[in-house]
């Protein structure tokens, strides 16, 4: 299982993980517009070798999309190791990562290699830090595009620069049940940070999760973006924490009751649908956040929040699974593994 | 647009002449302008648009007197290429042909070379994205150093386009001095590491 699901550090489970990614390039191959399939290869090989001298990523796996079917691709998607773009593109492409699955390189997606850092909780520097000591060993042997006065050179002009984009995952519940995200994302905004929905868009997404990003690249140093962004969302976690005080001070049956109905049903439901999942699975997160449920951790919540999506489900019943039949799999899964961690 | 001198090619650059207290603005093509600008210098009298037959701006500088006056100031100087929706589809990249129009349709550089090509262009759009047109990052001891001078060039261009604004004379010569430096002695050999 990926490292970043064995939750955060934090007792109220706030920040789920932390993700830093680099955008690189090699200076005489086109990128992904225009280049051929020809030079595809020659990227990918150029890259391996690179990598095979880093000792971040000695004992790493490779896995090529055309050697991929569509649900192995998604279980990658599912598991943040790769974007959807990478999954759902054309020709030679692939994705190297490593044991613990906190590091990974994307080859050949937007930009020739896009270097991923994630880790449980408020982790952006050391995301930062280790996919930066990554970059530093790769650029001995990868020659960069790359110029004094812009920086990384990247196939998007909104990645120029540092390349990097940090993004925080946070479970927001009690800023969504109190009506105040609209609020902080506007906010945002204003900071040159974007705040979206990890599953689904709008300001209430399912499973009140939202990733929290820096938008620009360029004119800061990267320890500065990675600074300013968890000077923000130390501010968030505060907001956060007083729309849960507030909702235990002015409603507390109803989210006791709230929490402890979503406990029941993920324990006992027979059809589970994503969404209506995701939805009680925050609330309990909320419930364990608040100190109502104390037998559940964020890092059990986390890997029932990456097995019981549909190709995660479909690679375990190694068939394709009609929604109907995903819907009463998942609900099957998730009551076993509460039973489980009750009696276990 | 057609060049303002020569009636002929499309015109890629803004010009400016400063004639003692007057000032034109021209868009030329990039041959009318390096004639232009390579005769240019304080107190120089080799310019005579009245003279010159291809050129025909509908405005000229009027007072062609004013040129045979002795000290007084003459520049001319390179402040700026056109924008994107003036030059339309003049602007492309010839290492991986992506055209200037293609590369706003898409949103995605073609090559590193788009940099260089689109140069003049994407400062604007930087700061629009970033608010910054700087690297403020990590640097890298190894650099391309073809993109580095073209860059620099144009960072040079945009300081000489000041110094005519600000009207310091001076320092637009010395500034233009630089620009002819780098420019007679850039090569576009592809260095790779």
């Amino acid at each position: 299982m990926p490292i970043w699901q064995n939750g955060a550090d934090d007792e109220d489970g706030i920040v789920i993980s932390s993700r830093a990614r680099l955008a690189r390039n090699i200076r005489d191959k086109p990128f992904a517009t225009k280049i051929s399939e020809v030079e595809r290869d020659a990227v990918i090989e150029q890259v391996l070798a690179a990598a095979k001298s880093s000792s971040q990523m000695e004992n790493s796996t490779f896995y090529s999309m055309s050697t991929l079917d569509g649900n192995d691709r998604r279980v990658l998607v599912e598991r943040h190791l790769i974007s959807p773009a990478l999954a759902d593109g054309n020709g030679q492409r692939g994705v190297l990562f490593n044991e613990e699955e906190s590091l990974s390189v994307m080859i050949n997606e937007e930009d020739h290699l896009r270097l991923q850092a994630i880790f449980p909780g408020i982790s952006a520097s050391s995301a930062w830090r280790e996919v930066n000591a990554l970059d530093d060993e790769l650029s001995f042997s990868l020659p960069y595009s790359y110029s004094n006065e812009l920086g990384f050179l990247t196939a998007c002009p909104t990645n120029t620069g540092t390349g990097l984009r940090v993004s925080v995952f946070m479970h927001l519940p009690g800023l969504v049940l109190t009506e105040d995200m609209e609020r902080v994302v506007q906010g945002l905004s204003q900071l040159s940070l974007t705040v979206r929905g990890v599953y689904g868009e709008g300001s209430n997404p399912a499973g009140n999760l939202f990733q929290v990003s820096n938008q620009s690249t360029l004119g800061s140093s990267e320890e500065k973006i990675v600074e300013e962004l968890l000077r923000v969302v130390g501010q968030i976690v505060a907001y956060e924490r007083n729309a849960r005080e507030t909702l235990l001070e002015g409603a507390r049956s109803q989210t006791e009751d709230k929490v402890w109905r979503a406990y029941g049903l993920l324990s006992n439901a027979r059809v589970l649908s994503s969404q209506e999942f995701m939805n009680l699975l925050s609330a309990v997160r909320l419930g364990y956040g608040v100190g109502l449920i104390r037998d559940v951790t964020p890092k059990f919540l986390n890997q029932l929040m990456v097995i019981t999506q549909p190709s995660h489900m479909q690679a375990a019943a190694g068939r394709p699974l009609e929604a109907d039949e995903r819907d009463f799999r998942r609900a099957e899964m998730v009551r076993n593994k509460f039973s489980d961690s009750v009696t276990g | 647009m057609i060049c303002e001198a020569c009636k002929e090619r499309e015109a890629s650059i803004l010009f400016t002449q400063i004639l003692g207290n007057e000032k034109q603005t021209l868009r030329l093509c990039s041959q009318c302008s390096d004639e232009y600008s390579g005769k240019s210098s304080e107190t120089s009298n080799q310019y005579k648009p009245e003279t010159d037959a291809k050129y025909k701006p509908d405005k000229p500088i009027k007072s062609p007197a004013s040129t045979k006056k002795v000290g007084v100031k003459k520049v001319n100087v390179v402040i700026g290429h056109l924008s994107s929706s003036e030059t339309a589809d003049i602007s492309e990249c010839k290492e991986c042909g992506m055209t200037y129009d293609e590369f706003r349709k898409i949103g995605r550089f073609g090559c590193t070379a788009c940099y260089r090509a689109f140069a003049p262009q994407l400062e604007r759009l930087f700061l629009r994205i970033h608010r910054a047109k700087r690297h403020g990052g990590k640097g890298l001891q190894d650099t391309n150093t073809d993109l580095h001078e073209d860059i620099k060039l144009e960072e040079l261009r945009q300081d000489l386009q000041q110094a005519v604004a600000d009207e310091a004379y001076e320092k637009a010569a010395t500034l233009r001095d630089k620009i002819a430096g780098l420019t007679g002695d850039s090569s576009d050999a592809d260095a790779t590491v």
